[in-house]
């Protein structure tokens, strides 16, 4: 018998699940305070395709991003089209073909989800659910500040209350390695055992590379330059190239800068942390909770993204893993219980001019049906326009719309 | 205190890296016999997992434990990027292919060069940078038999003193890499962590460094 018969009625593939009623009554209302932030925040709503051409947004995905893409051939043209693996990438495409002046701010918010393919048995899913920003146009420190402080607001708003947002400065690495000179295939290794923290893999590049003692002695401690902004100073002595040093000095005003603002107390400084090259080109940040072992979400500036499309402009944003950050909610706060109705009634009153008065001061008024167990839920008897309220093993008395709305308090 | 729990590698490994955690103030009495015992929780709040080798990898990804020990040859196979911060200088071995003494490797009967192997990952990178073809056959030990028997041209396997190698026939014809046991640590903690773990770190560092072998 082939696999395929072997599957049971109902199965789904590993890697994706549904929503049942009250986690996913958790997730809209997660997906909607972001989404109501954003717009607070002046972002307004996006929506890209579920697909795209694959060659076109390739050009703003990172070579692993590309290879575990969903991939599906077009029947119209034949060309390859790729489930959306990474918003952001859509987002700079969007950008790019509006053609709009890049000196102009554009700010954006979503939540969508993305597609990837993941190892097997590796405990990964393949839909993530995300909820992001992005702000494109024009860069600088005030706008790392804007997206930061934006960010940092989300994560106490939503009652993450020991969140810590890590932050690094891409372009000090990448200043520090420049110094070193080293052949193509060098680099890209080093700044991989760096991404990694990995100590033997940079000491045996250092050997290879026949660096000098000094070098040595900061490629061996950046990985671990991680604690509070005095890290920075740390940073400082142990490097003389100019864009490097330029990078700590940008990022001590954005720490600065948020320190300034109360939103000090969540920051961590990570010097090694560099997230990809080829993508990020400035400050960079991950999103942790102490009560989980994996990122809930991170970002940085991407100044070169945009312009693969045809069309520079800076651009910084971030993502935050929907499902990931409702975990360390219920961590942090505890199941919630979920919404019950207020009231039933019979289906032909269920549209009775009291019931929509109740159902419009947001009261939630169902309709019970022959032979339907209420779950104590007490029921309406409309009569024109009296309202009759039978609680169980109580006998029914006499309501009024406005006295039901404010005993309910909303 | 913030507390931290460490996964370390049932046998060999445990032994030589207990008397490190021991110098870092991370220990606990048992572990020198653990028994079937599979946690420890010290005074301190700290904990103790013994697992597989091959499962340290997982249990660091997942955020099962903050830190841990493996070896360089299960990290090449683990998919996902684990932070390496120290190495602990023990354990050390290394990464070879071995065929039997009597047979040349450029000899072999078909268009691919038949691999056995229990690390298909640092097979295939070793032969596809040479631009030589392999087909892996993925054993979970004991590959010194599979040339033997000639199901296999060479192996792909972990040696540390190479009499296993020569007591079967086999010998080593290219060294991949040299292998020791590293401190793992998954990427959060390191961060969350911080203020716990680097004074650890440093401990391990030190006294791994200060160790002859």
């Amino acid at each position: 018998m082939s696999y395929l018969h072997d599957l049971p009625r109902t199965a789904v593939p590993r890697g994706v699940a549904s929503f049942l009623p009250d986690l996913a009554a958790r997730k809209r209302q997660l997906e909607s305070r972001a989404l109501r932030t954003f717009r607070q925040w002046g972002y307004r709503e996006v929506a890209p395709p579920l697909f795209e051409y694959l060659e076109v947004l390739s050009q703003g995905l990172v070579p692993e991003t590309v290879a575990r893409g969903y991939k599906i051939e077009d029947r119209q043209d034949g060309r390859l089209m790729v489930l959306r693996p990474d918003i952001t990438a859509q987002v700079a495409r969007l950008a790019a073909a509006r053609q709009e002046d890049p000196h102009t701010p554009h700010r954006f918010g979503y939540t969508s989800n993305v597609f990837t393919q993941v190892e097997a048995h590796s405990g990964q899913p393949r839909e993530v659910f995300q909820v992001g920003v992005e702000l494109l146009g024009p860069g600088g420190v005030e706008a790392d500040l804007e997206v930061l402080s934006l960010l940092i607001s989300l994560l106490q708003e939503i009652g993450l209350g020991n969140f810590v947002v890590a932050l690094g400065q891409s372009g000090f690495v990448q200043g520090v390695l420049t110094s070193l000179n080293l052949p193509e295939d060098a680099r890209a290794a080093m700044t991989q055992a760096v991404h990694g923290k990995d100590i033997a893999a940079i000491r045996g590049l250092l050997q290879a590379a026949d660096a000098d003692e000094a070098t040595c002695a900061a490629l061996e401690r950046i990985p671990f330059l991680i604690g509070e902004p005095e890290v920075i100073d740390t940073g400082r002595s142990l490097t003389t190239d100019p864009s490097a040093l330029a990078a700590l000095d940008h990022l001590q005003t954005v720490v600065d800068g948020l320190t300034a603002a109360g939103l000090g107390k969540h920051l961590l400084i990570d010097l090694g942390e560099i997230r990809d090259l080829s993508y990020y080109t400035g400050v960079v940040f991950e999103v942790l909770d102490p009560s989980m072992g994996v990122e809930l979400g991170g970002g940085g500036r991407y100044d070169d993204l945009v312009g693969r499309f045809g069309h520079p402009m800076d651009a910084i944003g971030f993502a935050l893993d929907v499902e990931r950050v409702m975990e360390a909610q219920l961590r942090a706060q505890g199941p919630v219980e979920s919404a019950a109705l207020d009231y039933r009634v019979v289906a032909a009153q269920s549209v009775s001019a009291p019931v929509r008065q109740l159902r419009e001061a947001g009261l939630q008024v169902g309709v019970v049906l022959p032979g339907e167990a209420t779950e104590k839920v007490p029921l309406l008897q409309v009569t024109g326009d009296q309202l009759t309220l039978c609680r169980e093993g109580a006998s029914p008395e006499p309501v009024d719309v406005a006295a039901l709305i404010k005993h309910a308090g909303r | 205190m913030t507390t931290v729990t460490i996964a370390l590698a049932k046998g060999k490994l445990l032994d030589d890296t207990l008397p490190l955690f021991k110098a870092a103030g991370l220990y606990h009495e048992d572990l020198t016999d653990p028994g079937r015992k599979l946690l420890f929780t010290n005074d301190n709040g700290d904990r103790f997992l013994v697992v597989r080798a091959t499962d340290v990898p997982p249990y660091i990804a997942h955020g099962g434990a903050d830190l841990g020990v493996a070896g360089r040859d299960i990290l090449g196979e683990y998919p996902e990027e684990l932070y390496q911060p120290v190495d602990l200088n023990v354990a050390h071995c290394r990464m070879c292919v071995a065929r039997p003494a009597d047979k040349d490797l450029d000899d072999r009967p078909g268009t691919r060069l038949r691999v056995a192997t229990k690390y298909p990952n640092a097979a295939e990178t070793h032969f596809a940078a040479k631009g030589i073809s392999i087909e892996i056959i993925k054993l979970y030990g004991s590959m010194e038999l599979a040339p033997l028997v000639g199901m296999a041209d060479c192996i792909v396997d972990l040696v540390s003193t190479g009499r296993t190698l020569k007591e079967n026939g086999l010998v080593e014809v290219e060294t991949l890499w040299h292998s020791t046991a590293r401190l793992v640590v998954n990427r959060a903690s390191m961060k969350t962590k911080h203020d716990r773990l680097a004074p650890i770190l440093a401990t391990l560092a030190e006294v791994a460094a200060a160790r002859t072998e």
